[in-house]
């Protein structure tokens, strides 16, 4: 436990520490931080992570109390445009894991939908050891409560500063049942590099349907560790889109507990690492409900030195009936260097199912590419034309227009020149 | 559907009895004397010795280790025999017809037909009752195409300089912690050596069993092809009914040279416990092989024993256009707990490897694939597609897919699929609907599920497989 | 031969089959056409003993009922269930599955069981004269056959297993002339005196291939009208709905 506590002297003080900090800490001395020999955990280089958060410079201002936007660096609504792709519709901007009240539009929400702190401590305990560690440090959950109504979406802005102790935004979301909303939350850093230790917590109620979006976008030399987990009430919906195209580290950990009766979990991945980044998404739905649907379509496009990995974890229950579940990961390594990892597990313990998936790693389809030239098409056009089309499988689903282009202008940024 | 279901995976183990032979053997527990009398049994070289110690001293800086979805009570490894032997009533047999009366009455109650192998098909085999060889014939027929097969003890007396060069080549002693215990204290095995551009006439097989109580089988077979050459390698085994657990840790390396081709098949039906899953034996085996230019390893078997079996044949392509194959049926019914699969390690350039792995699982079994594909850097042109299906035969089992895909080259084309469902009920109604009873229709379909994996078994076993897949999901037998 | 009375089939809460009414002697072939929903296919598979249905009334077999008797049981009995869509069992040949089947109803008859080697040589003989290809026989069953392929292996096993009684559901196979030729071949060609065939369809079509001895209508889970052949050229003409309206009323 002397890493924990190590870990937590370099960071520093917290200003007010949140409701639950004292029993995320005492979480954290029981179970510590991820260990290479946990499997979830086999393609995040933890140590780095690790070193990142303790070596983050240390902030003049001190530590910030919640509300305030740090006065040394000037964030401004144009700059969170110009970052961020542009977010259309209501937006809350949370800087370095605090909510910027004065950048937010707390005025402007959509209906039934309210914003506040998270009253109380958080109700499950943590999914690892940074979000535990998260909760000593940060400055507390961001609660979104979203009361029944037709399609409204929101945007969350994530703003690193790369200050001292790293950013750990926590967002808890909750949607009544029948009521149907998107969330888009962008993680996007200024300044030095940034470490972020986000948590976002999901409770969708009966016949509720959800979107989450999610891209992680900082720059080329943080270090990005998120985590959400969902629980879906009955005959509710997911449909979730992650994306990674930033940070030298970045990690989702999508975790679906789908324990009541027909729901219907529907994510997607993209990760584009390129030089030397390590990009790791692992999701794990968890069918322990009756008739549930899952389908998780995950797609890598390493460039240069860099390293995407995908594990996919479908589990279903003893006892369940009516499971469905489908997996698809496949992975375009774009020049001689990259790397691709691919574990597409299922644990099944009932029979009443219909598992399957598929897993291919390679690189662009020579066929493919010939064809493009010989209709006069030249050689790089053609490889981003294929590149672009093996990521819009993904950036696709995405359906705020804003948030789409600017993730297919990164994807395309990050690919160029490369395969 | 219930009934006929547990009905299903209720079977009497076939071979369940324990024959009353002498057994001679060490006191139990594990520390260097243990080692050098083992050691001495066998007349061992000095430098056979100090490589056994070696292991040991690994050992003891080793974790058992332990999977998360594989639960036994801890083994106390102090508490076994490392070495038991059946004491000869007379002078060492030159053929099978000499060999101890009540022993050859415990071969013929096996079921195994050596006299009818013997007669009919020309195969060699390597009896070995409790980490002793009693019996081997055909050594002639082998001398003559230049074949070395015999006991592992006896290769180190008559070939040392083959075994010290490629013993541990491919299964280091610190490579896992059965591996280095095997090392430590394997009794004795098969060796084969066929010399270059050499086919080997016959397919070579052994029987063995474990039959002392609580002696730890610890086989060490090593296996050498050389560049060109060919051999087809066929082990299956069976056990007697204990109440107490038996540990299996053998070791198995292949090495096959440049163009070199080894088979390597494998049946297996060790007694897998009791209703409740008592008394079974533990299989934890670790076999491996290297492939040189152009080499071919293939690794099928049919794994339908056994209380806990955790084995992963695997395939180093080091060698150029090198290929890789595994074929693998686990059956596991009752409480039986199987953690199976296989590594390929792409290393030389344009090399392949196929895996077809059929997992089937039924009453409150567990029944895990766990493989590795690992494509190096250096490894141009990789190759790989593998297929893992489960199927569940009843509510209660659970049928695992744990795959690895790490890829370091980006000209690999790697391609992985899996499904998982129960038997599915169009086809069973189909079979019904033509007269035939639920159990042969769900027997049927098993058939076809695994046909992939029998066909590339060893014409001799498609019968006994046919009969060992009915034994274990049919019900009682008789 | 078969005689059903006042037959209901219900899955879950729908009652699909409704107090159905049929006889069909020895020798003839009739044919049960209906509108979409009406239990065609529901009506099949309940003669045969599939799972998922609550089913009352009674459904007999030459005096033996069968609503009692497992799938398996019925197929021995006499009764042959030609599937719409034939599933496809992999690894398994189409060899070893018919010899398999047609020696589970020799068993059944006290009669001695066919031989690997023999089977061949009879299956041969009856694919002969159903002019069906040889080589069907070591692919396996049904895997990678296309629609025809797959109705002339329906027609090859019931060439072989020579049931008393012969169910053909053809509910959707209008689309597909080649192989309704095929059925209709093979009906012609095995029917006999002893032998009662009950084709279900949904399209008047197949019926200029095969001459019915008696039409009926199955409308909203019962037989509503019968009549002889003649009936089939109402139904092109005017469709089911006046059959079906004055029924259901």
């Amino acid at each position: 436990m002397t890493v924990v506590a190590d870990l937590l002297d370099r960071i520093g003080p917290v200003a007010a520490p949140s409701k639950g900090a004292a029993e995320a800490r005492a979480w954290l001395d029981r179970h510590g931080l991820p260990d290479r020999r946990d499997e979830a955990w086999r393609y995040t280089p933890v140590p780095a992570v690790v070193e990142a958060l303790a070596e983050t410079p240390p902030s003049d201002a001190g530590p910030v109390p919640s509300g305030a936007v740090p006065a040394a660096i000037a964030i401004d609504r144009d700059l969170v445009d110009r970052r961020a792709g542009r977010p259309d519709g209501p937006r809350l901007v949370v800087v370095d894991g605090r909510l910027a009240a004065p950048l937010s539009d707390l005025d402007a929400l959509p209906a039934a939908v309210r914003v506040g702190p998270a009253g109380g401590a958080p109700g499950a305990p943590p999914a690892d050891g940074f979000e535990a560690l998260g909760r000593v440090v940060g400055g507390g959950a961001v609660a979104v409560d979203v009361g029944p109504g037709g399609d409204r979406r929101l945007h969350v802005v994530h703003v690193a500063t790369g200050r001292s102790g790293g950013a750990h935004p926590a967002l808890s979301l909750h949607v009544s049942a029948g009521a149907a909303f998107e969330l888009i939350e962008t993680f996007v850093g200024v300044g030095a590099a940034a470490v972020v230790n986000a948590a976002t917590r999901v409770t969708a109620e009966d016949g509720a349907t959800v979107g989450l979006v999610r891209v992680v976008a900082e720059d080329d030399e943080s270090v990005h560790v998120g985590r959400t987990a969902v629980a879906l009430g009955r005959g509710a919906t997911l449909r979730g889109t992650s994306v990674l195209v930033g940070g030298r580290i970045a990690r989702h950990a999508l975790d679906v507990d789908a324990a009541a009766p027909g729901s219907h979990v529907d994510v997607a991945g993209l990760a584009v690492p390129r030089h030397h980044d390590r990009h790791d998404t692992v999701v794990t739905v968890d069918h322990a409900g009756d008739d549930v649907r899952s389908g998780q379509i995950f797609r890598v496009i390493a460039a240069d030195r860099g390293r995407g990995s995908f594990s996919g974890h479908v589990i279903v229950r003893p006892g369940t009936v009516g499971t469905d579940a489908d997996q698809s990961s496949r992975a375009l390594l774009l020049g001689p260097d990259a790397q691709a990892d691919s574990r597409p597990w299922l644990e099944i313990f009932a029979d009443d199912v219909r598992c399957t998936h598929g897993a291919t790693v390679g690189r662009l389809d020579d066929d493919a590419l010939f064809y493009l030239r010989s209709r006069g098409i030249p050689a790089a056009e053609a490889r981003r034309l294929l590149v672009a089309a093996f990521a819009a499988e993904v950036v696709d689903r995405i359906g705020d227009t804003g948030t789409r282009e600017w993730v297919e202008a990164r994807v395309r940024a990050r690919t160029v020149g490369a395969g | 559907m219930s009934e006929v279901i547990d009905e299903l995976v209720v079977r009497e183990y076939e071979f369940g009895f324990h024959s009353d032979i002498e057994t001679e053997r060490l006191r139990k527990g594990l520390d260097e004397d243990v080692v050098r009398a083992i050691s001495a049994r066998n007349d061992e070289p000095e430098w056979l010795l100090e490589w056994r110690l070696g292991a040991l001293a690994h050992l003891r800086t080793m974790d058992e280790p332990r999977w998360s979805n594989v639960e036994f009570p801890p083994i106390d490894y102090q508490d076994m025999h490392y070495w038991a032997a059946p004491r000869p009533k007379g002078p060492a047999p030159a053929s099978l017809d000499e060999v101890d009366p009540e022993i050859r009455a415990t071969f013929d109650k096996l079921g195994i037909p050596l006299a009818e192998q013997e007669r009919l098909s020309g195969v060699a085999v390597d009896a070995i009752l409790d980490s002793v060889s009693v019996a081997t014939t055909f050594k002639a027929r082998l001398a003559e195409a230049g074949v070395v097969f015999c006991s592992f003890s006896e290769a180190v007396r008559e070939h040392p300089d083959l075994v010290r060069r490629y013993l541990g080549s491919v299964v280091p002693p610190r490579d896992n912690f059965f591996a280095a215990l095997n090392s430590a204290v394997f009794s004795d095995g098969s060796f084969c050596f066929v010399p270059a551009g050499v086919v080997c006439p016959m397919e070579l097989s052994t029987y063995f069993r474990i039959n002392a109580e609580n002696t730890g089988q610890f086989e060490r077979t090593l296996i050498i092809a050389e560049e060109g050459a060919k051999v087809s390698y066929l082990e299956g085994c069976t056990a007697p009914m204990r109440d107490e657990n038996q540990l299996h840790a053998a070791v198995v390396e292949l090495v096959a040279l440049d163009d070199a081709s080894i088979k390597y098949s494998t049946v297996q039906n060790w007694y897998p416990g009791d209703a409740e899953g008592r008394g079974g034996i533990y299989n934890f085996v670790t076999k491996r092989g290297r492939a040189g230019a152009r080499a071919h390893i293939s690794w099928t078997q049919v794994e339908t024993g056994s209380a806990i079996t955790w084995k992963y044949p695997s395939v180093i392509l080091q060698g150029d256009d090198s290929v890789g194959e595994f074929y693998s049926v686990a059956v596991t019914t009752n409480r039986q707990q199987a953690d199976t699969g296989t590594k390929m390690i792409h290393i030389g350039r344009n090399t392949s490897s196929t895996i077809i792995s059929k997992g089937i699982s039924a009453g409150r079994a567990q029944n895990t694939y766990r493989g590795l594909v690992k494509v190096l850097r250096s490894a141009e042109g990789a190759r790989n597609h593998t297929q893992c299906d489960s199927l569940l035969i009843g509510s209660e089992c659970g049928a695992h897919t744990f795959p690895y895909i790490e890829v370091k080259n980006d000209g690999a084309q790697v391609e992985h699929e899996a499904s998982t469902s129960r038997v599915d009920e169009d086809q069973l109604f189909y079979c019904r609907q033509r007269g035939l009873s639920e159990e042969d229709a769900t027997s049927m379909i098993v058939n076809g599920f695994c046909r992939e994996v029998f066909d590339e078994l060893p014409l001799e076993y498609a019968v006994e497989v046919q009969a060992l897949m009915r034994l274990s999901l049919e019900g009682a037998v008789g | 031969m078969l005689s059903i009375h006042d037959l209901t089939a219900t899955a879950g809460e729908t009652r699909i089959l409704d107090g159905v009414d049929l006889d069909v002697p020895a020798g003839e072939v009739h044919v049960v056409m209906g509108p979409n929903g009406a239990g065609k296919s529901t009506l099949a598979n309940v003669i045969a003993g599939r799972d998922g249905y609550e089913v009352t009334g009674t459904a007999t077999l030459d005096g033996v009922d069968l609503l009692g008797l497992t799938p398996e049981e019925r197929a021995v009995r006499g009764l042959f269930l030609a599937f719409q869509y034939p599933v496809e069992i992999p690894g398994v040949g189409n060899a070893a599955f018919l010899r398999t089947a047609l020696n589970a109803h020799r068993a059944a008859r006290g009669e001695p069981e066919v031989a690997a080697v023999d089977f061949l040589g009879l299956a041969r003989e009856h694919m002969a004269r159903l002019d069906i290809d040889p080589a069907f026989l070591s692919r396996a069953v049904n895997e990678g056959f296309s629609g025809g392929e797959k109705k002339r292996n329906e027609i090859l096993q019931m060439s072989l297993l020579e049931p008393r009684l012969a169910v053909l559901d053809e509910t959707d196979s209008g689309l597909d002339l080649d192989a309704l030729r095929i059925v209709a071949a093979g009906i012609e060609r095995l029917r006999t005196p002893e032998r009662a065939m009950v084709v279900i369809t949904h399209y008047p079509r197949l019926l200029d291939l095969v001459r019915p001895d008696r039409v009926h209508v199955l409308a909203a889970g019962r037989i509503v009208t019968s009549g002889g052949p003649e009936l089939v050229a109402t139904i092109e003409a005017e469709g089911f709905a006046p059959l079906v309206g004055s029924a259901v009323g």
